[in-house]
C-alpha cells in the first residue's frame, strides 16, 4: 500500500487513527499496540509472506539485545558480533546471494542456475535499523527496551519501507509521551500540511518528469548533448522530488501520531560541496555510515590517506547497500572520489587561505551538481553498456541538436545556431520541449524555493530541523486560512493524481 | 487570526471545506465538458462538441460509447484501422457503424470487444476486422508444442466499473476536459469522433511543417528496429488461429448470420519491401494461409456466416504511392508513413470490403483470399512489385540498406548484451 494510494489515504490511515487514539484513551501501551499492530498489517499488505522474517528479525534481535545488556566485556563483544553476523547473513542473502552467484558464474564460467531470490521489502532499512540498536545497546547507550516499544520502533509504518532510517534514543521516548494519546488539532494542521507538501512533490512533480527520464534510460543510444542531460536532469529531479516528497509524508505521517521523525532531506542541490551534499541526502542513512561505518573504521584519526580509504570504504557499501549490481559500486565508487578529492581540496585551499567567496561558492555548487548527476547515470541505468552510451551523449560525443520543428520557429537564431555547428533532428519536438519544461520548473522549485523544513520551521515539523532553518519568512507556514487554501488546494492537486501508476524509487533499495 | 482561540482547528476546517469544494467543482466541471462523451448532458459548439482521443481506459470508453451507439457494424483491429477508417465516411455512414480499434491492441482485444457488446445484448451484424501480421511474429523461434496464450481475464465486480470514478475525479480529467474546451477552435488539434475514429488531426501540422519525408523516415526507422529483431525468429500459428477463431466464433456464437470480413492491412510498399529484406516473407505467406484455413474452418462451424478473408496488401498504385523527397512540401493521398493509412484509403477498402463501387480505387486493389486463390495472389503481389520498383528502385534500395545496418548493429551488440545480462546487473527485488 503505497502512500499516494487511496487504499491507504482513505481506509488504511482513518481506520489506524481511530482505533489508534480510541485504544489510547485507555492507556498509553494499547494505543502503541493498535499502532504496532497495524504496521504489521501494513507490511503485510506489500507481501504477506515476508512478515514472519520481520517477525523472527524483531524477536532475533530483541532478544540478542537482552543478552548484549546482561553480558560484560569480551561477553558482551561477542554477542554483538553473532547477533551483526546474523543480521549481515539475512541481508547478504537476501540481497547479494543473487549477485554474488551470478558474477562468480560469469568470472568463471561456470553454468551455475540462477538463483531467484525475493528481496523482502523495507528488509535494509529495518535490518540497519536494528544493527544500530545492538551496537548502541553493546555501547551502553539504551536505557527503554520493552518490548513493544521496540517492536513499534522497527515497524512504525511511516518509516518501515523506505525509511528513515530511525534511532532508538530518538524514538523510544516518544512512544512513551503521555501528551500522544489524545488527539490534537496543531499535530493534525502540521502533519497534514507537510504531509501534502511531499503528496505534491511527489505525485505532482517526481511522476511527472518520470516519463522523461525513462525514455532516455530506455533508449540511450546516440543521444546528443542536450537531450541526454535533458533526460539525466529529468532523472535527477524525479529522485529528487520522488525522496524529498516520501520523506515529507512519513514526517507528515508521523506527526498525527504525536510522533516526530527525524530530517531526512534538507534540499541536497543547493549543496556547495560534496561534503555538504551528503549532510543533506538521506540525511539518516548518512548518519548511520558515519556512526557505524566510517568512525569505526577509524574515520579520519589516522591521517590524510587513511581518511581518503575510509571514506571510499564507506561510499563503496553504500553503494552496494543501495542495490546488488556493478552500476551501484561504480556510483558508490564515484561519490568515494569525489569526497576524496573534495577533502583534498579543502585542505589545499585552506592552506592557501582562499575562501572562495560569492563565485566560489557557485563553482562549487555547479561542479557538486554536475558531478552528482554524472554518478545519478551509473545509478538509474540498467547495465553499464547504458550508463556508457548516454555519458558519451552528456559528454557531447554525438554533437548538440535540437529539434528540426523548434528551428523552423527560431527567425534569424537559426542561422546563428547552424553556424555554431547545432544540428537538427526530426520528430521528438514535444517530448524535448517538455522534458525541458518539467526540469526548468523542477529546478525553480528545487534552487528558489524554501524546502519543507523551513516553510514549517516555526512548529518543529521534524527531529533536528530547528538549526539554520529558520530562513523562509514570507512563506513561513502559519496556521491561517490564506495557507489553509493553499495547502487544501494542493491536497486536491495531489488527490486528483493518485490514479497514476507510480512507485517510490527508494523502495527498491 | 490571534483572537482565534484553536486556530489549529479553524486551519483544518478550512483545508477539509477546500479539499471539499474544490473536489466538487473539478467533478461537475469534467461531467459538464464530458471530455470522453459518456454523459451527453451538455452539447455545446465552440464549447465542448469536438473530443480529444482517449488516452486511458481507452476500451472502456470505447465500449461505453459503443453500447449507447449499439453498432451493426464494428471496425476492429489496432492503428492502422483506428485512424485509417471513418464509420462516418461515405461508404459507413448510413449503416451505424463504430471505429473499435486500438492502438497496440490485438485480435484478443476484438474478440473481447464483440463478446461484451453480445453480452449487453447488441451483437454486431458485421465485423470488420484487421488482422496484424506483425503481432504474429516472434523474436525467437517458437519450441514445439507451444500453445496459444491465455488470455486474462477482464476485471470484474466493482473494478470493472472503478475507472469511472476515475474518469470523473482525477488530474488527467481534469486536464483533458481543459483540452477539450481548448481544442474546439484549433482544426488540427488531435481529437477522435464519438464513434472511434482517430483522424490524425494533428499530422495535418507535422507534415506541414516537418514534411511527410521525415514521417515515413521515423515510422522507418522504429520498424526496421522492430522487424529486425524478429528476423531470426518465428511466426506464432498457435496465437494466430487460436485469434481468428475466437473472433469467428465469439461473433457467430452471438449472431449466426453474422458477416465477418478478416482484412489484411494495405501496408505501404515501404513496409511490404521491409518484411522481404527481413527475412519475413515466408511468414506473411504462411500467415495468409492460416487466416483462409481459420476462414474457412469457421464457415463449416458456422453455416449461416458469412466469413471473408481480404488481402490489401501488395505494391499496387496505391501501396507504392510515392514518398515525397525529404525537404518536399507535397503531400501523400493515401499514407501518413508507411504503416499508417488515411481515411481516403479506407473508405476505399470499406467499400470492397462492402461491395460497394469507389472509382478511387483500382480495381485489383483488395483480393478475396480463399484455399483456391492463395497462388493467383501470389503471383498478383509479384507483378505489382515488379512494377512498383521499376517505378521506385530507391525506396527498395533504402529499406535494404537500412536493414543491413540494423541487422550489423544487432550483430554487434548482442555480445555484450549477453554479458551483461549474464551480469544481472538491476535490482530485481521489491
Amino acid at each position: 500500500m503505497l502512500f499516494n494510494s487511496h487504499a491507504f489515504l482513505f481506509g488504511f490511515l482513518p481506520v489506524v487513527l481511530l482505533a489508534y487514539f480510541a485504544a489510547a484513551r485507555r492507556g498509553r501501551e494499547y494505543g502503541n499496540l493498535v499502532l504496532a499492530l497495524a504496521s504489521l498489517f501494513f507490511y503485510a499488505w506489500w507481501d504477506l509472506r515476508y512478515l514472519p522474517l520481520l517477525l523472527a528479525s524483531i524477536v532475533g534481535n530483541y532478544a540478542c539485545s537482552l543478552q548484549i545488556r546482561a553480558a560484560h566485556g569480551a561477553a558482551r563483544q561477542r554477542w554483538l558480533v553473532a547477533a551483526l553476523a546474523g543480521n549481515l547473513a539475512l541481508l547478504g542473502w537476501y540481497k547479494y546471494a543473487g549477485f554474488l552467484a551470478g558474477s562468480v558464474a560469469q568470472a568463471t564460467g561456470w553454468d551455475m542456475p540462477a538463483l531467484k531470490i525475493v528481496l523482502p521489502i523495507g528488509i535494509s532499512f529495518f535490518t540497519f535499523t536494528q544493527i544500530a540498536f545492538l551496537v548502541d545497546t553493546a555501547r551502553g547507550h539504551v536505557s527503554e527496551s520493552r518490548f513493544l516499544h521496540y517492536l513499534l520502533f522497527v515497524t512504525y509504518f511511516p518509516h518501515l519501507i523506505a525509511g528513515p532510517v530511525l534511532h532508538h534514543g530518538e524514538m523510544m521516548p516518544q512512544f512513551a509521551d503521555d501528551r500522544n494519546r489524545w488527539p490534537r488539532a496543531a499535530n493534525f494542521a502540521v502533519g497534514a500540511t507537510i504531509f501534502f507538501i511531499g503528496l505534491g512533490k511527489k505525485v505532482l512533480i517526481a511522476d511527472s518528469l518520470a516519463p522523461y527520464a525513462n525514455v532516455l534510460f530506455a533508449e540511450p543510444h546516440d543521444v546528443s548533448l542536450l537531450v541526454a542531460w535533458g533526460g539525466v536532469l529529468a532523472y535527477a529531479f524525479q529522485l529528487y522530488f520522488d525522496f524529498s516528497g516520501y520523506s515529507d509524508m512519513a514526517i507528515g505521517l508521523s506527526r498525527l501520531f504525536g510522533v516526530q521523525l527525524p530530517l531526512n532531506f534538507a534540499s541536497p542541490y543547493k549543496a556547495t560541496s560534496i561534503m555538504e551534499f551528503w549532510r543533506r541526502w538521506h540525511m539518516t542513512l548518512s548518519r548511520f555510515l558515519r556512526d557505524y561505518l566510517y568512525i569505526p573504521l577509524g574515520g579520519n584519526r589516522r591521517g590524510p590517506a587513511r581518511r581518503s580509504a575510509n571514506l571510499m570504504a564507506t561510499m563503496l557499501l553504500g553503494g552496494l547497500w543501495h542495490g546488488a549490481g556493478w552500476n551501484f559500486v561504480i556510483w558508490g565508487g564515484l561519490h568515494g572520489l569525489y569526497l576524496v578529492i573534495g577533502q583534498a581540496w579543502r585542505a589545499l585551499a585552506q592552506r592557501m587561505g582562499w575562501r572562495g567567496g560569492t563565485a566560489g561558492a557557485l563553482a562549487g555548487w555547479a561542479l557538486t551538481f554536475a558531478a552528482v548527476c554524472v554518478a545519478w547515470v551509473f545509478f538509474r541505468a540498467p547495465d553499464l553498456d547504458t550508463a556508457l552510451a548516454i555519458l558519451s551523449g552528456m559528454f557531447g560525443a554525438h554533437g548538440v541538436q535540437l529539434p528540426a520543428t523548434l528551428g523552423a520557429h527560431l527567425g534569424g537564431l537559426k542561422s546563428a545556431l547552424d553556424a555554431a555547428g547545432i544540428g537538427w533532428y526530426q520528430g521528438g519536438t514535444s517530448r524535448f520541449i517538455e522534458t525541458w519544461g518539467w526540469v526548468a520548473a523542477a529546478s525553480a522549485i528545487a534552487f528558489a524555493l524554501p524546502n519543507t523544513q523551513q516553510i514549517m520551521h516555526r512548529f518543529a515539523p521534524a527531529l533536528d530541523a530547528a538549526g539554520g532553518m529558520a530562513t523562509a519568512t514570507r512563506l513561513a507556514w502559519r496556521p491561517a486560512r490564506r495557507h489553509a487554501v493553499l495547502v487544501g488546494t494542493l491536497a486536491v492537486l495531489g488527490l486528483l493524481s493518485l490514479n497514476r501508476p507510480t512507485d517510490f524509487l527508494y523502495f527498491q533499495f | 487570526m490571534s483572537a482565534d482561540p484553536n486556530p489549529y482547528r479553524h486551519y483544518l476546517r478550512w483545508i477539509l471545506g477546500t479539499v471539499a469544494g474544490a473536489s466538487a467543482a473539478v467533478a461537475g466541471f469534467v461531467l459538464l465538458v464530458d471530455p470522453y462523451g459518456l454523459y451527453a448532458l451538455a452539447d455545446i459548439p465552440g464549447f465542448n462538441r469536438v473530443k480529444p482521443p482517449v488516452e486511458r481506459y481507452r476500451n472502456e470508453i470505447r465500449l461505453a460509447r459503443a453500447e449507447r451507439f449499439r453498432p451493426e457494424i464494428v471496425i476492429a483491429g489496432n492503428s492502422r484501422m483506428e485512424v485509417g477508417v471513418d464509420p462516418d465516411g461515405p461508404h459507413l455512414a448510413d449503416r451505424n457503424a463504430f471505429n473499435l480499434a486500438l492502438a497496440g491492441t490485438s485480435t484478443a482485444l476484438a474478440v473481447d470487444q464483440v463478446r461484451y457488446l453480445a453480452r449487453g445484448g447488441h451483437p454486431p451484424r458485421h465485423v470488420i476486422a484487421g488482422m496484424e501480421f506483425v503481432d504474429a511474429l516472434t523474436n525467437q523461434p517458437l519450441p514445439p508444442g507451444t500453445v496459444a496464450p491465455v488470455q486474462p481475464e477482464p476485471p470484474s465486480g466493482w473494478r470493472a466499473h472503478a475507472w469511472r470514478a476515475d474518469t470523473l475525479y482525477s488530474f488527467a480529467s481534469l486536464k483533458d476536459a481543459l483540452v477539450t474546451v481548448a481544442i474546439q477552435r484549433q482544426p488540427q488539434a488531435a481529437m477522435a469522433t464519438l464513434r472511434g475514429h482517430n483522424p490524425l488531426l494533428q499530422y495535418h501540422q507535422a507534415a506541414a511543417t516537418e514534411g511527410y519525408a521525415a514521417l515515413f523516415s521515423q515510422r522507418a526507422a522504429e520498424n526496421t528496429r522492430k522487424l529486425a529483431a524478429a528476423a531470426a525468429g518465428g511466426l506464432h500459428v498457435p496465437a494466430v488461429r487460436a485469434q481468428a477463431a475466437a473472433l469467428i466464433d465469439t461473433a457467430a456464437g452471438a449472431d449466426p448470420e453474422v458477416a465477418i470480413d478478416l482484412v489484411i492491412y494495405p501496408y505501404h510498399a515501404q513496409l511490404m519491401a521491409l518484411f522481404e529484406q527481413a527475412k519475413l516473407w515466408p511468414r506473411f505467406e504462411a500467415w495468409k494461409a492460416i487466416l483462409v484455413e481459420e476462414a474457412e474452418a469457421g464457415r463449416r462451424r458456422h453455416p449461416a456466416a458469412r466469413i471473408a478473408v481480404h488481402d490489401f496488401s501488395g505494391y499496387g498504385a496505391i501501396q507504392c504511392e510515392p514518398v515525397p523527397a525529404p525537404g518536399s512540401t507535397a503531400r501523400t493521398r493515401w499514407y501518413w508513413e508507411a504503416g499508417h493509412f488515411k481515411p481516403a484509403l479506407g473508405d476505399v477498402m470499406v467499400a470492397r470490403v462492402l461491395g460497394r463501387v469507389d472509382r478511387r480505387a483500382p480495381a485489383e486493389f483488395g483480393f478475396r483470399l480463399d484455399r483456391g486463390t492463395l497462388d493467383a495472389n501470389r503471383d498478383r503481389i509479384a507483378a505489382e512489385r515488379a512494377g512498383c520498383l521499376a517505378r521506385q528502385a530507391a525506396l527498395f534500395d533504402g529499406v535494404a540498406r537500412d536493414v543491413e545496418r540494423e541487422l550489423g548493429r544487432r550483430s554487434a551488440s548482442s555480445a555484450p548484451q549477453r554479458r551483461q545480462a549474464a551480469l544481472g546487473t538491476a535490482p530485481t527485488v521489491e
